[in-house]
Protein backbone atom coordinates (compact mmCIF):
# COMPACT_ATOMS: atom_id res chain seq x y z
CA UNK A 1 0.00 0.00 0.00
CA UNK A 2 2.67 2.41 0.45
CA UNK A 3 4.83 1.64 -2.11
CA UNK A 4 1.08 2.74 -4.34
CA UNK A 5 0.19 5.59 -2.18
CA UNK A 6 3.99 6.97 -3.04
CA UNK A 7 3.50 5.97 -7.06
CA UNK A 8 0.27 7.74 -7.46
CA UNK A 9 1.37 11.07 -5.85
CA UNK A 10 4.12 10.57 -8.35
CA UNK A 11 1.71 10.11 -11.00
CA UNK A 12 -1.02 12.68 -9.72
CA UNK A 13 1.21 15.27 -7.97
CA UNK A 14 5.04 15.27 -9.38
CA UNK A 15 3.84 16.71 -12.86
CA UNK A 16 2.39 20.04 -10.87
CA UNK A 17 5.74 20.47 -9.34
CA UNK A 18 7.66 20.11 -12.51
CA UNK A 19 5.53 22.76 -14.31
CA UNK A 20 5.90 25.17 -11.45
CA UNK A 21 9.58 25.04 -11.20
CA UNK A 22 9.82 25.24 -14.94
CA UNK A 23 8.45 28.42 -14.75
CA UNK A 24 9.81 29.82 -11.71
CA UNK A 25 13.05 29.26 -13.50
CA UNK A 26 12.51 31.27 -16.29
CA UNK A 27 12.76 34.08 -13.78
CA UNK A 28 10.36 36.42 -15.55
CA UNK A 29 7.01 36.13 -13.79
CA UNK A 30 5.94 36.71 -10.55
CA UNK A 31 4.64 35.05 -7.61
CA UNK A 32 1.65 36.57 -7.71
CA UNK A 33 0.80 34.84 -10.76
CA UNK A 34 1.69 31.56 -9.83
CA UNK A 35 -0.35 31.76 -6.57
CA UNK A 36 -3.15 32.93 -8.58
CA UNK A 37 -2.87 29.68 -11.32
CA UNK A 38 -2.73 27.45 -7.78
CA UNK A 39 -5.64 29.28 -6.61
CA UNK A 40 -7.70 29.29 -9.75
CA UNK A 41 -6.69 25.32 -10.11
CA UNK A 42 -7.50 24.47 -6.62
CA UNK A 43 -11.36 26.23 -7.08
CA UNK A 44 -11.15 24.27 -10.11
CA UNK A 45 -10.05 20.94 -8.93
CA UNK A 46 -13.18 21.29 -6.11
CA UNK A 47 -15.72 21.91 -8.13
CA UNK A 48 -14.70 18.54 -10.53
CA UNK A 49 -14.23 16.66 -7.67
CA UNK A 50 -17.92 17.79 -6.40
CA UNK A 51 -19.49 17.18 -9.72
CA UNK A 52 -17.47 13.93 -10.47
CA UNK A 53 -20.19 11.67 -10.64
CA UNK A 54 -22.51 13.39 -13.29
CA UNK A 55 -19.19 14.34 -14.78
CA UNK A 56 -18.16 10.61 -15.48
CA UNK A 57 -21.44 9.90 -16.76
CA UNK A 58 -21.66 12.05 -19.65
CA UNK A 59 -20.51 10.93 -23.37
CA UNK A 60 -21.52 7.52 -21.98
CA UNK A 61 -19.38 7.61 -19.21
CA UNK A 62 -16.21 9.07 -20.58
CA UNK A 63 -16.85 12.78 -19.70
CA UNK A 64 -14.11 12.74 -17.37
CA UNK A 65 -11.64 11.52 -19.72
CA UNK A 66 -12.81 13.96 -22.08
CA UNK A 67 -12.94 17.04 -19.57
CA UNK A 68 -9.31 15.67 -18.92
CA UNK A 69 -8.25 15.63 -22.67
CA UNK A 70 -10.10 19.60 -22.94
CA UNK A 71 -7.55 20.52 -20.00
CA UNK A 72 -4.14 18.61 -21.53
CA UNK A 73 -5.20 20.80 -24.56
CA UNK A 74 -5.61 23.91 -22.68
CA UNK A 75 -2.15 23.37 -20.84
CA UNK A 76 -0.36 22.52 -24.07
CA UNK A 77 -2.04 25.97 -25.88
CA UNK A 78 -0.92 27.73 -22.39
CA UNK A 79 2.69 26.38 -22.44
CA UNK A 80 3.11 27.35 -25.88
CA UNK A 81 2.20 30.81 -25.39
CA UNK A 82 4.83 30.66 -22.73
CA UNK A 83 6.88 29.54 -25.20
CA UNK A 84 6.52 31.95 -27.75
CA UNK A 85 7.06 35.32 -25.52
CA UNK A 86 8.90 34.02 -22.89
CA UNK A 87 10.35 37.93 -22.13
CA UNK A 88 7.02 39.53 -22.03
CA UNK A 89 5.15 40.41 -18.80
CA UNK A 90 1.78 40.75 -20.86
CA UNK A 91 -1.49 39.74 -19.96
CA UNK A 92 -1.73 37.27 -22.37
CA UNK A 93 1.16 35.22 -21.03
CA UNK A 94 0.44 36.05 -17.24
CA UNK A 95 -3.39 34.38 -18.03
CA UNK A 96 -1.20 31.74 -19.89
CA UNK A 97 0.58 31.10 -16.44
CA UNK A 98 -2.38 30.89 -14.79
CA UNK A 99 -4.48 29.10 -17.48
CA UNK A 100 -0.79 26.43 -16.98
CA UNK A 101 -0.47 25.61 -13.87
CA UNK A 102 -4.60 25.36 -13.23
CA UNK A 103 -5.03 22.90 -16.15
CA UNK A 104 -1.97 21.04 -14.73
CA UNK A 105 -3.67 20.93 -11.19
CA UNK A 106 -7.61 20.06 -12.06
CA UNK A 107 -6.93 17.26 -13.36
CA UNK A 108 -4.27 15.48 -11.02
CA UNK A 109 -5.29 16.97 -7.73
CA UNK A 110 -8.82 15.97 -8.36
CA UNK A 111 -8.19 12.09 -8.81
CA UNK A 112 -6.20 12.77 -5.90
CA UNK A 113 -9.37 14.12 -3.92
CA UNK A 114 -11.26 11.50 -4.60
CA UNK A 115 -8.79 9.39 -3.64
CA UNK A 116 -8.22 10.61 -0.35
CA UNK A 117 -11.74 10.97 0.56
CA UNK A 118 -12.79 7.42 -1.06
CA UNK A 119 -9.49 6.10 0.94
CA UNK A 120 -10.27 7.46 4.33
CA UNK A 121 -13.79 6.48 4.33
CA UNK A 122 -13.42 3.04 3.65
CA UNK A 123 -10.17 1.74 5.46
CA UNK A 124 -8.01 2.03 8.68
CA UNK A 125 -4.90 1.86 6.76
CA UNK A 126 -4.09 5.43 7.01
CA UNK A 127 -0.62 5.09 8.36
CA UNK A 128 0.67 4.12 4.91
CA UNK A 129 -1.47 6.34 3.09
CA UNK A 130 0.13 9.18 5.56
CA UNK A 131 3.53 7.55 5.12
CA UNK A 132 3.48 7.89 0.99
CA UNK A 133 2.13 11.01 0.76
CA UNK A 134 4.88 12.30 2.86
CA UNK A 135 7.70 10.47 0.80
CA UNK A 136 5.56 11.21 -2.71
CA UNK A 137 5.53 15.17 -1.24
CA UNK A 138 9.22 14.97 -0.54
CA UNK A 139 10.64 13.19 -3.81
CA UNK A 140 7.90 15.84 -5.86
CA UNK A 141 9.59 18.90 -4.10
CA UNK A 142 13.23 17.63 -4.03
CA UNK A 143 13.12 16.26 -8.08
CA UNK A 144 11.16 20.21 -8.54
CA UNK A 145 14.04 21.77 -6.54
CA UNK A 146 16.81 19.94 -8.33
CA UNK A 147 15.01 20.91 -11.77
CA UNK A 148 14.86 24.82 -10.49
CA UNK A 149 18.17 24.97 -9.06
CA UNK A 150 19.85 22.72 -12.18
CA UNK A 151 18.27 25.54 -14.54
CA UNK A 152 19.23 28.49 -12.86
CA UNK A 153 22.95 27.61 -12.75
CA UNK A 154 23.15 26.60 -16.22
CA UNK A 155 21.64 29.83 -17.01
CA UNK A 156 20.78 28.75 -20.21
CA UNK A 157 17.11 30.50 -21.51
CA UNK A 158 17.42 27.77 -24.39
CA UNK A 159 17.73 25.00 -21.92
CA UNK A 160 14.77 26.11 -19.70
CA UNK A 161 12.51 26.54 -23.34
CA UNK A 162 13.36 23.48 -24.32
CA UNK A 163 12.64 21.71 -21.08
CA UNK A 164 9.07 23.54 -20.83
CA UNK A 165 8.47 21.93 -24.68
CA UNK A 166 9.59 18.68 -23.70
CA UNK A 167 7.52 18.58 -20.76
CA UNK A 168 4.22 19.96 -22.27
CA UNK A 169 4.82 17.40 -25.09
CA UNK A 170 5.42 14.48 -22.81
CA UNK A 171 1.84 16.18 -20.99
CA UNK A 172 -0.25 16.40 -24.17
CA UNK A 173 0.68 12.90 -25.49
CA UNK A 174 -0.97 11.64 -22.55
CA UNK A 175 -4.44 12.33 -23.91
CA UNK A 176 -3.22 9.18 -26.11
CA UNK A 177 -4.21 6.86 -23.34
CA UNK A 178 -7.01 9.10 -22.02
CA UNK A 179 -8.88 8.34 -25.78
CA UNK A 180 -7.64 4.80 -25.90
CA UNK A 181 -9.64 4.35 -22.43
CA UNK A 182 -12.99 5.58 -23.93
CA UNK A 183 -12.04 3.70 -27.36
CA UNK A 184 -11.59 7.09 -29.43
CA UNK A 185 -8.17 5.93 -30.47
CA UNK A 186 -7.02 2.15 -30.58
CA UNK A 187 -3.76 1.58 -28.63
CA UNK A 188 -2.24 -0.82 -31.63
CA UNK A 189 0.89 -0.22 -33.67
CA UNK A 190 3.48 -0.60 -30.57
CA UNK A 191 6.88 0.57 -31.89
CA UNK A 192 9.11 -0.65 -29.21
CA UNK A 193 9.67 -1.95 -26.05
CA UNK A 194 11.76 -0.55 -23.45
CA UNK A 195 10.37 -2.31 -20.45
CA UNK A 196 13.21 -4.12 -19.68
CA UNK A 197 15.11 -1.12 -19.12
CA UNK A 198 12.68 1.01 -17.11
CA UNK A 199 9.28 -0.07 -17.03
CA UNK A 200 6.25 2.30 -17.27
CA UNK A 201 4.81 0.72 -13.76
CA UNK A 202 8.41 1.46 -12.13
CA UNK A 203 9.27 4.10 -9.93
CA UNK A 204 11.78 5.56 -12.58
CA UNK A 205 9.24 4.81 -15.23
CA UNK A 206 6.57 7.33 -13.68
CA UNK A 207 8.92 9.58 -12.80
CA UNK A 208 10.34 9.99 -16.22
CA UNK A 209 6.67 9.60 -17.29
CA UNK A 210 5.98 13.24 -15.23
CA UNK A 211 9.27 14.70 -16.86
CA UNK A 212 9.24 13.99 -20.54
CA UNK A 213 6.48 11.46 -21.19
CA UNK A 214 8.35 8.46 -20.97
CA UNK A 215 6.50 5.32 -22.29
CA UNK A 216 8.06 1.79 -22.48
CA UNK A 217 5.67 0.92 -25.15
CA UNK A 218 4.71 4.35 -27.38
CA UNK A 219 2.45 3.63 -30.48
CA UNK A 220 1.94 5.66 -33.53
CA UNK A 221 -0.36 7.78 -32.40
CA UNK A 222 1.30 8.79 -29.08
CA UNK A 223 4.50 9.47 -31.17
CA UNK A 224 2.57 12.01 -33.75
CA UNK A 225 1.08 13.77 -30.81
CA UNK A 226 4.30 13.73 -28.77
CA UNK A 227 6.19 15.27 -32.20
CA UNK A 228 2.81 17.75 -32.83
CA UNK A 229 3.36 18.95 -29.31
CA UNK A 230 6.78 19.70 -29.61
CA UNK A 231 7.30 21.22 -33.00
CA UNK A 232 4.66 23.33 -33.27
CA UNK A 233 5.43 25.82 -31.27
CA UNK A 234 8.91 25.58 -32.32
CA UNK A 235 7.26 26.40 -36.36
CA UNK A 236 5.24 29.02 -34.68
CA UNK A 237 8.10 30.82 -32.84
CA UNK A 238 10.34 30.40 -36.44
CA UNK A 239 6.93 32.09 -37.93
CA UNK A 240 6.50 34.81 -35.78
CA UNK A 241 10.46 35.78 -36.22
CA UNK A 242 10.02 35.96 -39.96
CA UNK A 243 7.70 38.15 -39.46
CA UNK A 244 9.16 40.13 -37.15
CA UNK A 245 12.56 40.33 -39.03
CA UNK A 246 10.25 41.14 -42.71
CA UNK A 247 8.45 44.08 -41.12
CA UNK A 248 11.29 45.53 -39.80
CA UNK A 249 12.95 45.36 -42.83
CA UNK A 250 10.26 46.69 -44.63
CA UNK A 251 10.42 49.70 -42.33
CA UNK A 252 14.36 50.32 -42.62
CA UNK A 253 13.55 50.18 -46.52
CA UNK A 254 10.83 52.80 -45.98
CA UNK A 255 12.95 55.41 -43.93
CA UNK B 1 4.33 22.83 -45.50
CA UNK B 2 3.80 22.82 -41.50
CA UNK B 3 0.19 23.30 -41.57
CA UNK B 4 -0.15 20.36 -44.54
CA UNK B 5 2.28 18.17 -41.67
CA UNK B 6 -0.07 19.04 -39.29
CA UNK B 7 -3.11 18.39 -41.21
CA UNK B 8 -2.10 15.21 -42.18
CA UNK B 9 -1.04 14.45 -38.78
CA UNK B 10 -4.60 15.27 -37.03
CA UNK B 11 -6.00 13.28 -39.49
CA UNK B 12 -4.02 10.30 -39.01
CA UNK B 13 -4.62 10.31 -35.52
CA UNK B 14 -8.46 10.50 -35.97
CA UNK B 15 -8.61 7.49 -38.19
CA UNK B 16 -7.67 5.34 -35.49
CA UNK B 17 -10.72 4.92 -33.41
CA UNK B 18 -11.95 0.66 -33.22
CA UNK B 19 -14.91 -0.74 -31.80
CA UNK B 20 -13.82 -3.34 -29.52
CA UNK B 21 -15.71 -6.76 -29.85
CA UNK B 22 -15.58 -8.42 -26.30
CA UNK B 23 -16.95 -7.24 -23.13
CA UNK B 24 -16.35 -8.95 -19.91
CA UNK B 25 -17.66 -8.02 -16.55
CA UNK B 26 -16.36 -8.08 -13.69
CA UNK B 27 -18.34 -7.22 -10.18
CA UNK B 28 -17.65 -5.04 -7.25
CA UNK B 29 -18.82 -6.49 -3.92
CA UNK B 30 -17.62 -5.94 -0.33
CA UNK B 31 -14.67 -4.75 -1.65
CA UNK B 32 -13.37 -7.85 -4.12
CA UNK B 33 -13.75 -8.29 -7.45
CA UNK B 34 -15.15 -11.24 -9.35
CA UNK B 35 -14.07 -12.79 -10.76
CA UNK B 36 -10.93 -12.00 -9.90
CA UNK B 37 -9.52 -12.76 -12.87
CA UNK B 38 -10.30 -12.05 -16.53
CA UNK B 39 -8.87 -14.17 -19.49
CA UNK B 40 -9.06 -12.01 -22.66
CA UNK B 41 -7.31 -12.63 -25.89
CA UNK B 42 -4.38 -11.80 -27.35
CA UNK B 43 -4.00 -8.57 -30.04
CA UNK B 44 -7.60 -7.73 -29.49
CA UNK B 45 -9.20 -5.01 -28.22
CA UNK B 46 -11.70 -5.44 -25.30
CA UNK B 47 -14.01 -3.58 -23.09
CA UNK B 48 -13.73 -4.20 -19.55
CA UNK B 49 -17.13 -3.00 -17.10
CA UNK B 50 -17.57 -3.31 -13.91
CA UNK B 51 -20.21 -3.18 -11.67
CA UNK B 52 -20.13 -2.05 -8.26
CA UNK B 53 -22.35 -3.55 -5.82
CA UNK B 54 -21.14 -1.99 -2.91
CA UNK B 55 -22.26 1.23 -1.45
CA UNK B 56 -19.12 3.27 -1.78
CA UNK B 57 -17.02 3.94 -4.63
CA UNK B 58 -13.98 2.26 -5.59
CA UNK B 59 -11.49 3.68 -8.21
CA UNK B 60 -10.09 1.28 -9.80
CA UNK B 61 -6.60 1.81 -11.34
CA UNK B 62 -4.03 -0.54 -13.07
CA UNK B 63 -0.12 0.60 -13.59
CA UNK B 64 0.23 -2.48 -15.97
CA UNK B 65 -2.72 -1.40 -18.05
CA UNK B 66 -2.24 2.34 -17.98
CA UNK B 67 -5.57 2.88 -16.96
CA UNK B 68 -7.52 4.56 -13.86
CA UNK B 69 -11.07 4.84 -13.73
CA UNK B 70 -13.79 5.51 -10.37
CA UNK B 71 -17.08 3.01 -10.39
CA UNK B 72 -19.19 5.37 -8.37
CA UNK B 73 -21.72 3.30 -5.48
CA UNK B 74 -24.20 1.10 -7.58
CA UNK B 75 -22.88 2.35 -10.92
CA UNK B 76 -20.99 0.88 -13.59
CA UNK B 77 -17.87 2.18 -15.70
CA UNK B 78 -16.25 0.79 -18.73
CA UNK B 79 -12.72 0.68 -19.59
CA UNK B 80 -10.78 -0.16 -22.62
CA UNK B 81 -7.61 -2.27 -22.91
CA UNK B 82 -5.59 -3.80 -25.61
CA UNK B 83 -4.88 -4.98 -28.24
CA UNK B 84 -1.87 -6.45 -25.66
CA UNK B 85 0.76 -9.53 -25.56
CA UNK B 86 0.47 -13.10 -23.80
CA UNK B 87 1.10 -12.31 -19.97
CA UNK B 88 -0.83 -11.15 -16.78
CA UNK B 89 -1.82 -7.85 -16.22
CA UNK B 90 -2.87 -6.38 -12.29
CA UNK B 91 -5.51 -3.71 -11.09
CA UNK B 92 -6.37 -3.18 -7.86
CA UNK B 93 -8.84 -0.95 -5.78
CA UNK B 94 -7.37 2.30 -4.73
CA UNK B 95 -9.70 2.48 -2.01
CA UNK B 96 -9.46 -1.15 -0.64
CA UNK B 97 -5.85 -2.00 -1.67
CA UNK B 98 -5.82 -4.94 -0.08
CA UNK B 99 -8.57 -6.71 -0.83
CA UNK B 100 -9.85 -5.20 -3.90
CA UNK B 101 -7.11 -6.94 -6.51
CA UNK B 102 -7.88 -8.67 -10.41
CA UNK B 103 -5.76 -9.76 -13.07
CA UNK B 104 -5.74 -9.32 -16.38
CA UNK B 105 -4.86 -12.97 -17.83
CA UNK B 106 -4.03 -12.45 -21.72
CA UNK B 107 -3.96 -15.82 -23.81
CA UNK B 108 -3.44 -16.09 -27.65
CA UNK B 109 -6.21 -16.46 -29.47
CA UNK B 110 -6.32 -20.00 -30.27
CA UNK B 111 -6.27 -20.83 -26.56
CA UNK B 112 -8.83 -18.25 -25.66
CA UNK B 113 -11.44 -20.13 -28.89
CA UNK B 114 -10.32 -23.29 -27.25
CA UNK B 115 -11.11 -22.16 -23.65
CA UNK B 116 -14.29 -20.95 -24.64
CA UNK B 117 -15.56 -23.92 -26.97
Amino acid sequence: MLINSVILFLRDALPIFILIALILSLQVYTTRILVRGVLLGLAGCVLISLNLSGLSELYEGSGFELVKCLLIALLFAACSIIYLFPTQKSPLVNGAIIVAIASIIVPNASSFIVYFAGFWSNTSDNLSLSLGTILGIGISLSVATLTYLSLLMLRSARLNHACLLIFCAGQTAQITSLLQQINWLSGENRLWDTSHWVSDTSEYGHLFNAIFGYEATPNTTYLIIYGIALTLPIALKRLLNRQANSTLLSQEVKL
Amino acid sequence: MTKQIFLFNLLLCMSFAVHAKTEFFVEIKDHLFTPSTVYVPAGEKVKLTFINLDDTPEELDSFDLNREKVVFANSKASIYIGPLKPGTYGFFGEFNPSSAVGQVIVISKEEYQRVNQ
